[in-house]
């Protein structure tokens, strides 16, 4: 019988490179796994801080609307608590003029009172100041507000304040 | 021996592949916590929230709502929820009476609480209570106070002058 051997002592195997072969593929699906996680990861990272930034942006917005004087009653002088006038007449235009806003906005204000007459800005009549676009991050801010019809009349209101987009 | 080569590059490779798994491990656990928590962020804008739901629940007034007390109805107009609460513990206070005697009025502002705070998401629980005492309004669907709740309450004079009344409102998902 004849017996097989290698002609060269060598630290290769005996299929040589191909021996490798198993542990590239090891190296490589660690690399890939690591890659993703990395990626994922920071996609994460990247879409909470842009959230937390934008809702911090939507709260101070919404502030600014509560106490804005092309809303707010002059009889009572206190944030939140509307002149149902102004709301009528209030424009998006006018809003982006006085608190300058760095996204487009839309302000709601729901009339949730029982009285038969609402005053309120909502669905269509929302005060809007741009196109909305489905594909970017939009964050509401939503808060309880009143409705000045005059001194004995005081309506219960929600006022919602989205943003999108940059201006 | 002449394979020795081949197998120390296998070992040397799953020693790397558990060091990644490790790494990875540590990213995924270090990152989120240097990362601004958006519960923070939440939390603070649900206390914000149930401020302004409680102020404005108070503040509003009601076109017409009544309560039955032995001497009959006694029938209120364009009055405030906070003062219609404080009426409303103070004849439970002066005469007794039970809890249905109220319903309409009671009625009246959870139809009010309902249409601003439910709408939202949130559930809530409206109290009104004279401090020290057992007279208590509770207007919610809800028993029970649970915990992660958001509270906000003031303390005003009760109308006879004799007492305070605290009112509160909590709110959770």
């Amino acid at each position: 019988m004849r017996r097989t051997y290698c002609k060269r002592r060598t630290r290769l195997g005996i299929a040589g490179f191909f021996e490798d072969i198993p542990a590239l593929m090891v190296v490589t699906i660690a690399l890939a796994i690591f890659l993703i996680i990395v990626l994922s990861v920071y996609s994460n990272y990247y879409t909470s801080q842009v959230y937390v930034k934008m809702r911090e942006d939507g709260e101070s917005f919404s502030k600014a609307v509560r106490s804005y004087d092309g809303l707010k009653s002059e009889y009572w002088n206190t944030a939140g608590f509307f002149d149902a006038k102004k709301i009528m007449s209030v424009k998006a235009e006018n809003i982006s003029r006085d608190l300058h806003p760095a996204y487009r906005f839309s302000i709601e204000i729901e009339d949730v009172s029982s009285y038969p007459t609402k005053y309120e800005r909502k669905g269509d009549n929302a005060i809007i100041s741009g196109k909305e676009y489905k594909a970017v991050t939009k964050v509401s801010v939503t808060s309880g507000a009143n409705i000045l019809v005059s001194d004995i009349e005081i309506h219960c209101a929600r006022l919602t304040v989205s943003i999108w987009g940059k201006e | 021996m002449s394979s020795r080569r081949a197998q120390s590059a296998v070992f040397d490779a799953m020693i790397f592949f558990i060091f990644i798994l490790i790494a990875s491990g540590i990213l995924m656990v270090a990152i989120p916590r240097t990362a601004q928590p958006i519960e923070h962020v939440n939390r603070e804008s649900a206390q914000a929230t149930v401020q302004s739901f409680r102020v404005s629940i108070l503040a509003s007034t009601i076109n017409e709502t009544s309560f039955q007390n032995s001497s009959g109805k006694c029938i209120f107009r364009n009055y405030a929820v906070d003062k219609l609460l404080l009426e409303d513990l103070l004849a439970r206070k002066r005469y007794n009476l039970q809890s249905s005697a109220f319903n309409v009025l009671e009625g009246a502002i959870k139809e009010i609480a309902d249409a601003l705070i439910k709408e939202c998401g949130y559930k809530y629980r409206l109290e009104a209570q004279i401090i020290d005492t057992d007279y208590q309004i509770i207007i919610s669907d809800y028993s029970y106070l649970p915990e992660g709740r958001f509270a906000s309450m003031i303390t005003l004079s009760m109308p006879d002058g004799v007492g305070l009344a605290r009112f509160a409102l909590y709110i959770w998902k």
